[in-house]
């Protein structure tokens, strides 16, 4: 008997039809996926871009910026311009992305490329960039602050940057001295230091204190009044948190230090890497080696642990202070839980700058960090933050051109000004700007923080900030070991030479792997 | 006549083609990145490094200090208070049991920050309670044992009433004559707990133990918001320290490597937790 075909039932069929759906939208998906659309610039970026030109004025602004900027915007083109990928670290301010905004537009018009522009929070970033090392899917410009310890000295030493050298040589005469001590990074590949990275803005530490509390206290309150010798220093924020004790203030300390161990706590290391050259010392040389074993060295360690661990134990430093993290000294700051603070950038009077004038002007100041132990200035520890490029980039002569544009005079000066004078310009010929040294005016008041920072960052020999140096002085840095001999004499009854003997077993440990 | 072999294939190929996007979705989603994850943790180098970090060993030990206290304290105070949901015919029950349940409902993130703040040694309400009675500030997140109890206690408040519901669930399909017929033969509450309720809800108490261990490894919120590994770095979990292996020293191979070590327990969870649910339709 003949078998007659078989034929498909409706169900089988729907079965099948369904199937076979299923199976082209996976496909197209994963098509799509793979090839994103091409589509026009978006309607976000023009209405929320400004369309003016580069403001090259240097009066100072006093308005509060309320203009919204996307956090996230991608521009894809149907056009045949090369699109070059832009990984920006979100700013602090609205006026710092909007400059960023314009800049990105003019390099744009001027070279004929299409920028595809992401801006990310900086933790975003850090992530972003490990995955884009990971997977050898380089972004052509790129920034965050946290790339001078985090990313340069370890990207540099695998030979994953492009020597910058010839950009460096190009405006060498326009840096400030020390800029080639700190863009300059070891390869492993080529057994080198080159420059891998160009230098854009500085910062230090700055002392920020209540004006209005020091009076309460009966004590001066203009920053040329305050002792700079070193003791008489610490003892005048002790008599403030004294009187004001006397007077009921009953939660008021003197002084706020961030001493919390957590990992990455970077306030911790820089405010004790900031008092460690009242001392004479250094744990991490400007070359990047590990020198914290010399004994002069070590003995100013240990002094400088001495002294912010007695301050915490007589009681002049917030109990919570071990615990901190970078924004908990600010926010001590702010709720006046503290007299006065240090801070690695002015991000402290910035934030009342844009909230409250009368205690931008009137109530808070920006006061010198002590002299050293012998009355002489000490050298200022320069945080510097710069642009690198990967050497695995698609589009990486584009970037070495941004990086040239970028740091052109008006350019640059119109970004640092967007961060309210948060960041300092390391050009000569950006930091001549009047702003740098008069800052802020409000109704005839004088900015009592700007002129002090500039004061602070120019008035002494500068050194850069040692973690941004080497590998291994990047990863001490993650460690927070100061954070660590600070617990370990204040929680765990050690010495401060028992501290700082173990923090210099386990920097020779790290310095051993590279 | 109908070709039975000629249907089975054509089923097979029908249920085949329907597997493929499922196939698809797990290889794209878990299977490259679970090889991707042993291929980062295949560099042996990083278990020498590990081994030689005291802060990751303290960070095993917290993790299984973290979960054996937690999950078991946890598990135990919700088996009683789900007891306690029995009686909603109480209005009191029924009011409190609401209150109870908020902790499960509050985002992560504001518990945790609001718990650090409370905890805070120079203004946090806790201290400040303390004070009013003249009792010495203690400084809680300053010390390894109050900062390790912080963050299981919260662990514990935050996740009990998850775990009740479960239980109470468990509960509520006993069924009602076992007690009746335990109370008529004169069965005490406690027999009544100890041979009727216990028993029947053993399976679902190991499984419930079981996967909140599991879950309860990879927690990372509780200790990176609340101790943030504080003091000195002593209190990270597996979780905690990986991240910091990976996202801030930028090392994703250490940091893969530091928490696959915990594998093959986790493996034997699974594989416990598989047998405890058993093929459907057997007991």
């Amino acid at each position: 008997m003949s078998q007659e075909p078989k034929k498909v039932d409706r169900r089988s069929f729907l079965y099948i039809g369904l199937g076979a759906v299923a199976l082209i939208a996976i496909g197209a998906a994963a098509y799509v996926a793979m090839n994103p659309p091409v589509v026009t610039q978006t309607t976000t970026v023009s209405t929320t871009v400004p369309t003016t030109s580069v403001v090259t004025t240097t009066a100072p602004t006093t308005s509060v910026v309320t203009t919204t900027v996307p956090t996230t915007t991608v521009t894809t083109v149907t056009t045949g311009k090369p699109t070059v990928t832009v990984w920006w670290e979100k700013g602090y301010y609205a006026e710092e992305d909007k400059a960023m905004w314009e800049i990105f537009y003019q390099f744009q018009k001027q070279y004929n490329v299409e920028l595809d522009v992401s801006f990310y929070p900086s933790e975003d970033l850090q992530k972003k960039l490990i995955a884009a090392v990971d997977s050898k899917l380089f972004p052509d410009i790129w920034y965050t602050r946290v790339a001078s310890w985090f990313c340069d000295p370890q990207y540099a030493w695998n030979g994953l940057y492009e020597d910058l050298s010839d950009i460096f040589e190009e405006n060498k005469n326009r840096y400030i001295s020390g800029m080639a001590e700190w863009a300059s990074l070891f390869n492993k590949q080529t057994g080198k230091r080159s420059i891998y990275r160009i230098p854009i803005q500085m910062t230090t530490g700055f002392f920020h204190y209540w004006k209005d509390l020091l009076k309460e206290a009966g004590l001066p309150t203009e920053p040329d009044d305050i002792p700079r010798k070193l003791y008489d220093f610490f003892d005048f924020w002790k008599t403030a948190q004294n009187n004001l004790r006397a007077k009921g203030y009953k939660d008021v300390y003197g002084i706020g230090f961030c001493l919390g161990a957590a990992s990455g706590t970077g306030d911790t290391m820089g405010h004790l890497t900031y008092l460690e050259t009242r001392f004479y010392s250094e744990f991490i040389n400007p070359s990047g080696e590990f020198v914290g074993d010399k004994p002069s060295n070590r003995q100013g360690l240990i002094d400088t642990l001495k002294l912010v661990t007695d301050l915490y134990k007589q009681g002049y430093q917030p109990t919570g202070a071990l615990t901190w993290k970078d924004p908990d000294n600010n926010v001590a700051f702010h709720s006046k839980t503290v007299v006065c603070t240090p801070n690695a950038t002015t991000s402290i009077p910035a934030a009342q700058y844009f909230s409250n004038k009368d205690n931008y002007f009137d109530k808070t100041g920006t006061c010198l960090w002590p002299l050293t132990v012998k009355g002489e200035e000490a050298r200022t520890t320069l945080h510097v933050i710069g642009l690198a490029v990967f050497a695995g980039a698609k589009n990486k002569e584009i970037a070495k051109k941004f990086i040239r544009f970028f740091i052109q005079k008006n350019i640059l000066y119109n970004y640092l000004r967007g961060g309210g004078g948060r960041y300092f310009p390391v050009y000569k010929d950006v930091l001549e700007d009047p702003f740098w040294t008069t800052g802020f005016t409000d109704s005839g008041r004088k900015d009592p923080h700007i002129p002090m920072v500039y004061k602070q960052l120019t008035i002494g020999e500068r050194r850069p900030y040692p973690y941004d140096l080497h590998p291994a002085a990047s990863r001490i840095q993650v460690e927070n070991w100061w954070g660590k001999a600070v617990h370990r004499v204040v929680l765990d009854g050690k010495t401060p030479e028992e501290a700082i003997d173990e923090q210099i077993a386990y920097a020779k440990s790290e310095y051993a792997k590279w | 006549m109908v070709d039975m072999s000629a249907y089975s294939r054509r089923m097979t190929l029908i249920g085949f083609a329907f597997s493929l996007p499922f196939i698809f979705v797990f290889t794209i989603f878990i299977l490259y990145p679970l090889l991707y994850g042993f291929y980062l943790a295949g560099n042996f180098s990083n278990y020498y490094e590990l081994a030689n970090d005291p802060l990751y060993l303290r960070a095993l030990f917290n993790t299984f200090l973290y979960v054996g206290v937690g999950v078991n304290l946890k598990m135990i105070f919700a088996f009683f208070f789900s007891g306690l949901l029995m009686y909603r015919k109480y209005p009191a029950v029924r009011v409190l049991s609401v209150a109870y349940l908020l902790p499960w409902a509050i985002p992560d993130i504001a518990g945790i920050l609001s718990f650090r703040w409370m905890l805070n040694s120079d203004w946090g309400v806790i201290n400040l309670f303390l004070s009013e009675f003249g009792l010495p500030k203690i400084m809680w997140l300053n010390n390894y044992y109050t900062s390790m109890g912080a963050a299981i206690f919260f662990h514990i408040w935050k996740w009990t009433p998850l775990w009740t519901m479960t239980f109470y669930a468990g509960r509520l399909v006993i069924p009602p004559e076992l007690y009746e017929a335990a109370k008529i033969d004169g069965a005490s509450t406690f027999n009544e707990l100890r041979y009727i309720t216990m028993p029947l809800l053993k399976r679902l108490y190991i499984l419930c133990t079981l996967l909140s261990t599991i879950w309860t490894m990879g927690d990372f919120n509780t200790i990176w918001l609340l101790t943030g590994g504080d003091p000195g770095g002593t209190t990270h979990l597996a979780s905690t320290i990986a991240y910091k292996y990976a996202l801030y020293v930028g090392n994703v191979s250490l940091g893969v490597s530091s928490y696959i070590v915990l594998m093959p327990l986790l493996l034997v969870l699974i594989f416990l937790i598989i047998k405890i649910m058993g093929v459907p339709g057997e007991r």
